[in-house]
């Protein structure tokens, strides 16, 4: 920015440049509180549950480890659980959700303290569940574990942020509905049902005998299936052709991609219990969709592919933190959902059920695929709303190598033990015992890669508190201004 | 408490879970006889290039590493 002429480029381009404002930058400025609230809420969360994580994996091989009675490892390793899920993904999907609604509907945000207000509500209440959970007032329900009395709470604030992107939609200046649209609007629909049904069913007025467990995993594996994934899919799809500045290589796969996701996902949840005592007719039906989740995947895999190597843009991927994390993710989406639907077929299952396998398969979903795609949508969506450069390129690099070397590490890890595992207990050769001592060199690994993920979130975090500083100076550089 | 009630209970509640899941279909339905009626499918093609704009043409790399 030396020159003057560089000056006047940048002014150019900037859409935020004074007596500069275009649509999308009015656009942008009306969602600047509720997106940088919910940013900075999802990755203080992010690294606060994260840190659990390390501890309840320290707990697996120094069972000592900070011995109170708060941190036992089925209290810490539930609060990772509820801070990664409802704290970090759900902040974030907030955010992602409420700008891609608006910028696709070229719609601004009125009365965007609603969503605040919901946003200050629904963390508030997750703190007091949080405090519940390690008093050990937990429900015992996996993905359902605060007491009950947070659930009111947490649907009303729901409403008070999802409907803002309804009603973004409905105030839309456009006469076509993109595809991330439709993914999103899917994702704010399905969830309240999903939440009053399973709340309702399994600790309000709960059903007798398995129907609680089979409500509990249509809940469990939908929360991730019909609402964490399908933004993470509608992020992927707009920020990959954006970003690279070409359309989707095959626009009518998306669509087909969109409408068998919404055909198969919500019947596969139930592959969870197979071998469990549930009718044998669910489990095949559960299996059935599972594996038909294969053509929404790899429809969506063809149509990432194509789209970013048919450009011959590696050097473009590689050079935008947008994209090196968005890419990352969508490599990760493909290759988890084709390993889940290969851990619902019986065979494969009756091996991985119980073992690290599971757990390495829910890491490879929510954090290589969902949380990498979530950073860069936040690499995007950041300097566009703070009017701010990225201070640090090398915190950039940092974020992503310990992030990436992390989940994969964990995934290979996890994956591998797990089916080891599997097979010891099948074969009944070795005892309990011996089964547990052999896994304490994994469960080392399994720490060093949680803590290097866990190193990656504290960077972002600090990264997006740094830029976000009253102090900071308001630089100008490509990633708000490629052109 | 006598079975009966409970019972009743969980005949109503599968009613209403089988008439959710009606809802869902029926929402679904609608959903894409809309989109077909309103022009959705008509010119894919032109359609996928609805996130570019003016201010973020198409063409154009967005984003790039600070430096």
């Amino acid at each position: 920015m030396s020159s003057p002429s560089v000056q006047n480029i940048l002014n150019r381009h900037n859409p935020l440049a004074e007596g500069n404002l275009s649509r999308v930058a009015q656009i942008d400025r009306s969602l600047r509180s509720p997106v940088v609230f919910f940013t900075v809420m999802a990755a203080l969360w992010l690294v606060v549950g994260s840190i659990f994580g390390v501890i309840s994996a320290i707990k697996l091989h120094v069972p000592e480890f900070l011995n109170f009675e708060a941190l036992t490892f089925g209290r810490s390793r539930t609060l990772h659980l509820n801070m990664v899920a409802y704290g970090w993904s759900f902040n974030a999907i907030f955010a992602v959700s409420i700008w891609l609604m608006h910028r696709l509907s070229r719609a601004e945000l009125r009365n965007g303290w609603v969503p605040i207000l919901g946003g200050i509500g629904w963390n508030l209440t997750l703190v007091y569940g949080m405090f519940a959970i390690a008093d050990g007032q937990m429900t015992g329900v996996e993905w359902l574990e605060m007491p009950r009395e947070v659930a009111p709470v947490l649907g009303l604030c729901f409403l008070l942020i999802g409907l803002w992107s309804v009603v973004a939609f409905s105030r839309r200046q456009t006469t076509h509905v993109y595809v991330s649209q439709w993914y999103i609007l899917a994702a704010m629909f399905w969830l309240p049902i999903l939440y009053l049904v399973a709340q309702m069913m399994i600790l309000w007025f709960p059903a007798r005998g398995t129907v609680q467990a089979i409500t509990n995993w249509w809940f469990g594996h939908n929360a991730i299936g019909l609402f964490l994934t399908p933004v993470g899919v509608a992020s992927m799809y707009y920020f990959i052709p954006k970003v690279l500045g070409r359309p989707i290589h095959s626009y009518y796969l998306s669509v087909v991609g969109f409408w068998t996701f919404a055909l198969f996902y919500n019947w596969a949840g139930i592959h969870h219990l197979l071998g469990g005592p549930v009718p044998v007719w669910l489990q095949s039906a559960g299996i059935v969709a599972s594996v038909m989740m294969v053509i929404p995947v790899l429809v969506t895999a063809i149509n990432f592919h194509y789209t970013t190597t048919s450009s011959q843009a590696w050097g473009v991927i590689w050079g935008s933190p947008t994209l090196r994390f968005t890419v990352f993710g969508a490599m990760n989406y493909t290759l988890s959902s084709f390993a889940g639907s290969l851990m619902a077929l019986r065979d494969v299952n009756a091996v991985t059920h119980f073992t690290n396998f599971t757990i390495g398969h829910a890491h490879h979903g929510m954090h290589a695929f969902l949380t990498m795609a979530l950073f860069g949508a936040f690499y995007f969506i950041l300097p566009r709303l703070a009017q701010r450069e990225w201070p640090s390129a090398t915190l950039i690099h940092l974020h992503f190598w310990l992030c990436a070397i992390g989940t994969i590490g964990y995934v290979v890890v996890m994956s591998i033990h797990g089916w080891m595992q599997g097979m010891q207990w099948n074969a009944a050769v070795m005892t309990p015992a011996q089964i547990a001592a052999a896994a304490e060199p994994w469960n080392y690994a399994r720490t060093i890669c949680g803590s290097l993920m866990t190193l990656g979130h504290t960077v972002f975090c600090v990264h997006v508190l740094w830029m976000l500083a009253p102090r900071a100076e308001k630089r100008q550089g490509p990633t708000l201004f490629a052109r | 408490m006598s079975p009966v009630p409970a019972e009743s209970f969980w005949d109503l509640s599968l009613l209403g879970i089988f008439l959710l899941g009606l809802v869902f279909l029926g929402t679904a339905i609608w959903a894409l006889s809309w989109s077909r009626r309103s022009g959705q499918f008509d010119d894919l093609e032109r359609d996928s290039r609805a996130i570019f704009d003016a201010d973020e043409p198409e063409g154009v790399v967005q984003d790039r590493f600070p430096q």
